[in-house]
């Protein structure tokens, strides 16, 4: 994979400028924006290869990242439902062993299990438009909407995660007799974008929830991987499954997963894994809290303690697993408590549980805010229960910010890149159609009409 | 630090079109290529000129201007600071696009990583909004694609050309 050196000294011989070394003109090329890039393909051939040569690629984002030119995608609603915000609230899945089949919905264009609904991919919750920003990491500012070059089905992706200027987005829909499950690649500086292929979930009349998504860069292997774990409701097994863009296909993953994830939104990547929280009950049917990992290079599953005092109690909502500054944080918050506090605790060494340590704690908050996550500043992400505002919130100075949006929201760190969702193996073409060799995966759960 | 009550070293240096500069030893030394000159011959004499085969006198100029400031800012603790930022910008301003090429030419062989940085990024920020035509015109580069093959490119990336400054 990647490029050879002399792929590269043949690309540099090529670059031919007049009156600059190579080395140079490929220094100020990599300096530049993605957009005049692509605007650039048309100065000459040796610069349209080279624009989609890896170390090109690699060099260009690595400045990027030096000049920590990141900043925020945001995916909202333009005028969120009140109603569905209700629901949406409850964005825990407690206790899936629990779930009744088949699962219930009345009169609503989304799917509900019992307490909640975890569900990033349950169809279509909403009717309003979709928006997608990108947002200044500091002040929030808006910097540009961007558009989904792909159609969607169901109106409705959800992000599964970005790496180096890559999203990941998710689809499934649940209407219809077939139901389906798509995974997309897309890269909004180069507006590129791609369905993955498809991929089998054999089951075709077993109801299933898709507990756990993951997405991330293996840079050992110079690759891009999704994750995505299932639970089938009936037969209460787990299934794992994960595509790499190296190979370009999915591939099913052997695990035995003991344990059940409570909720698919309070997930971090940390040191090479994707985490999340999860439960497991003991003997005397009391659910018992830990962290599931998954290390995406070795494919292979992993528990990790959380600090004593979160190990047991009723209120996973309250317990937001995140990241910050590259170490496993887990904020803890009981808003039916007096003083209402707020504890966050850092895991300083990765996988050593006794070096969880309680770095913060405030409180005193009149109205129920919820922790949502945590920006690069150390402020936290906060959505207000009563409404579902987004604030940001600077647990010591304990001011707030309106982020003027409403839950259902996603944030995501982003930088932009040239990355190509196609892979190394076929460069080249900006849209491809999904893939229509393969069935259209099958899962089938109650059958959900009527709208918001 | 040179002590109290010794002189300031002076390095002299001879450019392509034999012009003799004096410069303070801690500007020169931003030089890599004059520092490693002197770290090569150690036992070289105080007032050895070296000469730089590849730089003519007008971008040295423009090169100590810029070092000398810069060893300054960093003297005063005020790397990175905004009056280092002031000074950058007007240190560009005026210069045309054929005198940054020759400095960062001259940087380039006299390898002062710093200031090469600034201006391959200087030159990058007045690219990127300019014409293809501009860029084919500022690197020379010829253009290798046939009017069709040319005209299919720019169609196939239509928005990237969305706000393109004038030349």
């Amino acid at each position: 994979m990647g490029t050879t050196n002399s792929q590269w000294e043949e690309l540099m011989k090529n670059i031919m400028s007049q009156n600059l070394p190579n080395e140079i003109v490929i220094d100020i090329l990599s300096r530049l924006p993605v957009k005049s890039i692509v605007k650039f393909k048309c100065v000459s051939k040796p610069w349209r290869s080279l624009f989609t040569d890896p170390k090109f690629i690699e060099l260009h984002l690595n400045r990027a990242i030096a000049k920590n030119s990141h900043c925020l995608l945001v995916r909202h609603v333009a005028d969120p439902d009140e109603k569905i915000y209700s629901k949406w609230n409850k964005a825990i899945l407690g206790d899936i062993n629990k779930l009744e089949v088949p699962l219930q919905n009345k009169g609503n264009n989304y799917l509900t299990v019992k307490s909640g609904h975890s569900m990033i991919c349950v169809g279509r919750y909403w009717d309003d438009e979709e928006i997608y920003s990108l947002r200044n990491a500091e002040t929030f500012e808006e910097l540009a909407r961007l558009e989904v070059p792909g159609q969607s089905i169901t109106n409705y992706f959800s992000i599964v995660g970005c790496s180096n200027g890559l999203v990941c987005l998710n689809e499934a829909n649940f209407n219809g007799s077939y139901h389906s499950l798509n995974s997309f690649f897309w890269n909004p500086a180069t507006r590129e974008f791609r369905a993955l292929p498809k991929y089998f979930i054999n089951k075709f009349t077993s109801s299933l929830v898709v507990v756990g998504l993951g997405f991330a860069f293996v840079p050992i292997t110079n690759d891009y991987k999704v994750l995505r774990i299932l639970y089938f409701i009936e037969s209460k097994v787990h299934e794992v499954e994960v595509f790499s863009l190296n190979t370009d296909c999915w591939s099913k993953v052997d695990a035995d997963i003991q344990c059940n994830i409570t909720s698919q939104l309070s997930q971090a990547y940390v040191n090479g894994s994707s985490h999340w929280m999860a439960t497991k009950r003991d003997d005397d049917g009391n659910p018992h809290y830990s962290i599931l990992s998954f290390n995406m290079v070795e494919e292979t599953f992993g528990m990790l303690m959380l600090p004593k005092c979160c190990e047991k109690d009723h209120f996973p909502m309250h317990k937001l697993l995140t990241m910050f500054e590259g170490s496993l944080v887990v904020v803890v918050y009981n808003p039916y408590q007096l003083n209402k506090s707020c504890d966050i605790w850092v895991m300083n060494e990765y996988g050593v549980a006794k070096s969880w340590t309680k770095t913060f704690s405030f409180g005193n908050e009149v109205e129920v805010m919820i922790p949502l996550g945590i920006f690069d500043n150390g402020e936290i992400i906060m959505e207000k229960e009563k409404d579902g505002e987004l604030y940001s919130f600077d647990p010591r100075a304990k001011q707030r910010k309106s982020l003027s949006m409403y839950q259902p929201a996603r944030i995501v760190k982003y930088i932009e890149s040239l990355v190509s969702p196609q892979g190394r193996n076929s460069i080249g073409g900006s849209v491809s159609a999904p893939s229509t060799s393969q069935v259209e995966t099958g899962v089938v759960i109650q059958q959900q009409n009527g709208s918001v | 630090m040179s002590k109290l009550g010794q002189a300031k070293r002076i390095i002299f240096l001879k450019t392509a079109d034999g012009q003799l500069f004096e410069v303070d030893e801690p500007v020169a030394m931003e030089f890599e290529i004059v520092k490693s000159f002197f770290d090569e011959n150690e036992d070289a004499a105080d007032d050895t000129v070296v000469p730089l085969p590849n730089v003519s006198a007008e971008p040295l100029a423009g090169i100590i201007e810029f070092c000398k400031a810069h060893v300054e800012f960093r003297a005063n603790g005020a790397a990175g600071k905004d009056e280092v930022k002031k000074f950058n910008a007007e240190y560009i301003k005026e210069k045309s696009n054929e005198q940054l090429k020759e400095l960062i030419l001259a940087a380039n062989y006299l390898n002062i990583k710093e200031m090469l940085d600034f201006l391959t990024e200087t030159i990058a920020n007045r690219l990127k909004n300019k014409s293809v035509e501009y860029v084919r015109a500022f690197f020379g580069i010829e253009n290798d694609f046939t009017p069709q093959e040319e005209e299919a490119v720019r169609k196939e990336y239509e928005w990237a050309f969305e706000g393109v400054d004038e030349d």
